[in-house]
């Protein structure tokens, strides 16, 4: 995962960029990042393009980081969901608590 | 996916074989009454991998079988029972049973069911004695139809009710679900290929990031799936989910007017629920602690005794011999390419020829240990063979009711392939003479002071360039006036004629000899030792014994390491090269003319030579070429041995001594008397090699008709 | 798709694991005890391990606690080929770590019917 910072504007979204893989094998160090990135208290966009595999501790740990953000009240936005994501989001039941909050699709379309 | 398991069917067999070897070698190794753990263990594993493979291929009567006979070893395992000698008996026959099994369906062969019935149900009976009055068998196997479904062994589940349209599952995965690899995300694809499914996450127990324990699953699940009528269809997705996490499966509710299941927070009690506890993780009994029967590894030191080979089990492919013999060959026609090299740079010079000859010298050692590791392949450990003997000398001295203790010795000594198969007929036959003619009976042997249980010892060594195989017994050695007088009887030697002791002894492997007052069942078959002693001529090898009235006999085999290749001399009869095994060369000598011996009326000539006399074999007489010379002073004579006899061949010149290739393992035997095989020689030209024992006893009965002719003369002239 | 380890000491056995996953379009890599796949999976990852129980030289039950021991093959899905005799087994299976089990006898079907639970 990496982040593309844009030190211009304090309130400038992160993009978040995720991995091919989101697994029980890569959640630790996710979980590090995600926690590092909540931190800077800025909007966030999420680029899961990569993304293709992803399992429940994988989609857990989003669903964790996606409550946070709404208990903090930290914008986010998907940028994109791919297939695999989508359907863990089903399968899990997932879709409520992953929802970007509406106000935050204003800064996707800023970025 | 249709997959047609027939394909493994071969493989199963020819592995179940060797599971049944080592099942009985390790049977045969439990001396009575302790059963070392290890030993037990592998015949359990034997057991319960037969079975496992035979009902995976649908071998149902074999699965069966076997199941059986695991309850038992598994009472045995957990010291139930010991191994008594009725237990050991069962567990023999039916290791036969099964190999009758197995070989009825690799070869479509008819099997006698009722003697498997019969042994089955003696096995059951020592079953149900030990397992007291309520026994309770695990389940046998059901062998699977390619395509069919799984019996799940869970707990009963609630009938569907007809009608019946949602399953309501809930799901609440505990600690260790996810950090073994299970995945609630792959569960609920599985499930939703059964019908259309609904789910609502509880995350309640979902800590923030800072809290969270990435790799334990906080979110619980309620499920609701219309769709699979039978309530099988999920536990055989649950299957072992059911041990890590909590899963109430509801009957199905009729018509869906579906109230949401209320978000259960963590630790909160469960519902009644009026089915039976449906979680097949429950009905999981804990196994029975074994009690300590089963003697524990550590104490097998304390014993004394040492401790005996593990069968070894190394990793190793399977290769056809077929390739093998093709990969021999070909390095063999390379060893004759490279020879043909070296002989056209004898005569080579120039600048360059030194440095040819050292990469030439190169070339060769690198062909030899080339070959060498070759030929290797093709060596197997005489375990192979030794292997049998400790149920034959168990079976046969029971059935004759002597006391015999088998030791064997060199087992990993190793052999060619080919030789190896066709050692055990001959094998097979002397231990039974040393158990049947040899060891004493126990009284017998109590009269002269011997120990009651005599001793057969089955030895293999290498020697230069052999391999050794020796059956040694403790009985009462062979009787020499019985041979001698019995030779006499036959004719096989002079009534005058005085021999050595040795020479009497080996007198038992001439043709029709055998000296048993009475044919017994064991060994008085017809099959007498010259027949072993041709066997094992025909693979190059000779047959020696030596005996010790009241001390026992030995009988000495030497075979060659390999069939393949010969270490031989060339030597030339006019425009022939012959290649003589330098095994049985004792030396080569020219000779003079006063020390040859005409014997009046025989063909044969005798050469005198250190107070001993050898008859003369002139080769270009017995192959009917033409020589350089016939006058025996002006060639040489090639003094050559087998089995204690001895022979002068007489030959115009002594070439090389070489390695020779035997072309042709399987087939090249004894085409023609007095020649064991060919080969080809480096400038392309074939040389037979010549079969010193064939030639020896080829001259022997042309010798001993000629006696014969003699005597009938002489009482006809009378 | 996958790669997959096949483990038991029964050639005819693995060779019909084997045969199976690959007819699934996995790739497959063969061992004959416990002792050969530990090496093998400490020079290479595999997506799963599907191992016999009863083997020489290292059996299957200590080969599940064996790999739980490498960090590549923490999380790895491991099945354990067992009977329905050996309830006791599959329960130490479980409890060194393996994922789940495979009940013997099976058919190929039921095989991939299986591993399409713990793979993908």
């Amino acid at each position: 995962m990496t982040t593309e910072d844009t030190p211009a504007a304090a309130n400038a979204p992160r993009r978040v960029v995720l991995g091919t893989s989101c697994t029980i094998e890569d959640v630790a160090q996710l979980r590090t990042d995600l926690i590092g990135h909540l931190e800077a208290n800025r909007p966030m966009i999420i680029d899961a393009t990569r993304l293709e595999r992803i399992d429940t501790a994988g989609a857990q740990l989003l669903a964790a980081f996606a409550i946070d953000c709404l208990e903090r009240g930290t914008a986010f936005a998907w940028k994109p969901r791919p297939a695999a994501l989508e359907e863990a989001i089903r399968l899990l039941g997932l879709g409520a608590l992953m929802q970007s909050p509406g106000a935050v699709l204003d800064i996707e379309g800023a970025a | 996916m249709t997959i047609d398991l027939a394909q493994f069917h071969e493989m199963f067999f020819q592995e179940s074989a060797e599971a049944l070897d080592t099942m009985e070698q390790t049977l045969l190794q439990i001396t009575e009454g302790t059963v070392e753990k290890e030993q037990i263990d592998t015949i359990f594993r034997v057991a319960h991998s037969i079975k496992g493979g035979s009902a995976t291929f649908g071998f149902t009567g074999i699965a069966s079988f076997t199941h059986t006979i695991e309850t038992l070893l598994d009472l045995v395992r957990t010291g139930r029972i010991g191994i008594t000698p009725n237990e050991m008996d069962l567990l023999l026959r039916s290791v036969d049973v099964m190999r009758e099994m197995l070989s009825a369906e690799q070869y479509k062969r008819p099997l006698d069911e009722q003697a498997v019935a019969d042994l089955q149900d003696s096995v059951k009976a020592v079953i149900a004695r030990s397992s007291g009055a309520a026994p309770t068998p695990v389940p046998a196997p059901a062998a699977v139809e390619p395509g069919s479904s799984v019996p799940v062994p869970a707990a009963p589940a609630p009938a569907a009710a007809p009608g019946a349209e949602r399953w309501r599952i809930g799901f609440r995965p505990g600690e260790n679900l996810l950090a073994r690899g299970n995945d609630p995300l792959r569960i609920f694809r599985e499930l939703s290929r059964l019908g259309e499914m609904s789910v609502r996450v509880d995350a309640a127990g979902l800590p923030p990031l800072a809290q969270l324990d990435p790799h334990r699953c906080y979110l619980n699940w309620n499920l609701e799936l219309a769709g699979p009528r039978e309530r099988e269809a999920l536990d055989q997705v649950f299957d072992w989910i059911g041990d890590d996490a909590d899963i109430r499966i509801d009957a199905p509710v009729i018509d869906a007017p579906v109230t949401p299941a209320a978000p259960r927070a963590e630790g909160s009690a469960v519902a009644p629920k009026p089915a039976p506890e449906p979680m097949p993780a429950a009905a999981a009994q804990p196994a029975p602690v074994a009690p300590a029967a089963v003697k524990a590894p550590e104490t097998r030191a304390a014993g004394g005794e040492a401790p005996k080979a593990a069968p070894s089990e190394s990793t190793s492919i399977r290769v056809s011999i077929e390739k093998i013999d093709e990969l021999i060959n070909t390095v063999g026609e390379l060893v004759i390419t490279q020879s043909m090299l070296s002989q056209l740079m004898v005569n080579m010079d120039g600048p360059q020829s030194e440095e040819l000859r050292n990469g030439l010298g190169h070339l060769e050692r690198q062909m030899r240990a080339l070959q060498e590791s070759v030929m290797r392949v093709r060596m197997l450990p005489i375990s192979f063979v030794f292997n049998r003997f400790p149920r034959m000398v168990r079976d046969l001295s029971q059935k004759l009711g002597k006391k015999v203790e088998l030791r064997m010795t060199g087992e990993q000594t190793e052999l060619d392939k080919t030789v190896l198969e066709k050692i055990g007929d001959p094998l097979v036959h002397l231990v039974r003479n040393s158990i049947d003619h040899g060891i004493e009976t126990v009284e017998g042997r109590r009269v002269v002071g011997k120990p009651e249980a005599g001793t057969i010892h089955l030895n293999a060594y290498h020697k230069g360039g052999n391999i050794i195989v020796e059956v040694i017994d403790d009985g009462a050695g062979l009787n020499r006036e019985r041979i001698l007088a019995k030779a006499r009887e036959r004719g096989l030697i002079g009534p005058d004629e005085e021999l050595s002791d040795d020479r009497i002894y080996n007198l038992i492997f001439q043709p029709g000899f055998s000296t048993a007052e009475q044919v017994t069942d064991v060994s008085g078959r017809g099959v007498g030792m010259d027949v072993v002693r041709r066997n094992i001529m025909e693979l190059g090898g000779n047959v020696q014994i030596f005996s010790n009235a009241d001390h026992g006999s030995t009988v000495r085999i030497r075979l060659p390491l390999t069939l393949a290749i010969l270490d031989g001399q060339l030597v030339r009869v006019g425009r022939e090269v012959y290649v003589i095994p330098l095994v049985s060369i004792v030396e080569t000598i020219q000779i003079r003319r006063e020390q040859i011996n005409s014997v009046a009326g025989g063909r044969a000539e005798l050469l005198r030579l250190r107070e001993e006399c050898i008859p003369i074999l002139r080769l270009y007489q017995l192959f009917e070429v033409e020589a350089d010379t016939t006058e025996l002073d002006d060639g040489l004579l090639t003094i050559v041995e087998s089995d204690g006899q001895r022979m002068g061949i007489f030959v115009d010149e002594l070439q090389a001594q070489q390695q020779v290739v035997i072309k042709s393992l399987e087939t090249n035997f004894r085409q023609l008397t007095g020649i064991s095989g060919a080969t080809m020689l480096g400038d392309g030209r074939v040389a037979l090699i010549l079969d010193v024992p064939g030639l020896i006893s080829l001259f022997e009965s042309r010798e001993k008709q000629a006696r014969d002719d003699r005597q009938a003369a002489v009482r006809h002239a009378a | 798709m996958a790669t997959i380890m096949a483990v038991d000491d029964s050639a005819s056995m693995r060779r019909m694991v084997a045969f199976t996953l690959k007819g699934a379009g996995h790739e497959v890599i063969e061992a004959e005890d416990g002792v050969e796949a530990f090496s093998a999976a400490r020079d290479r990852k595999v997506d799963l391990v599907v191992t016999d129980v009863n083997m020489p030289n290292m059996d299957g039950i200590t080969l599940v606690r064996e790999l739980r021991t490498l960090p590549t093959y923490r999380f790895t899905p491991i099945l354990v080929l067992t009977t329905e005799s050996s309830d006791a087994k599959k329960q130490e299976g479980r409890a060194a770590g393996a994922t789940g089990w495979i009940v013997k006898p099976f058919s190929p079907d039921q095989l991939i019917a299986t591993i399409r639970k713990v793979l993908g």
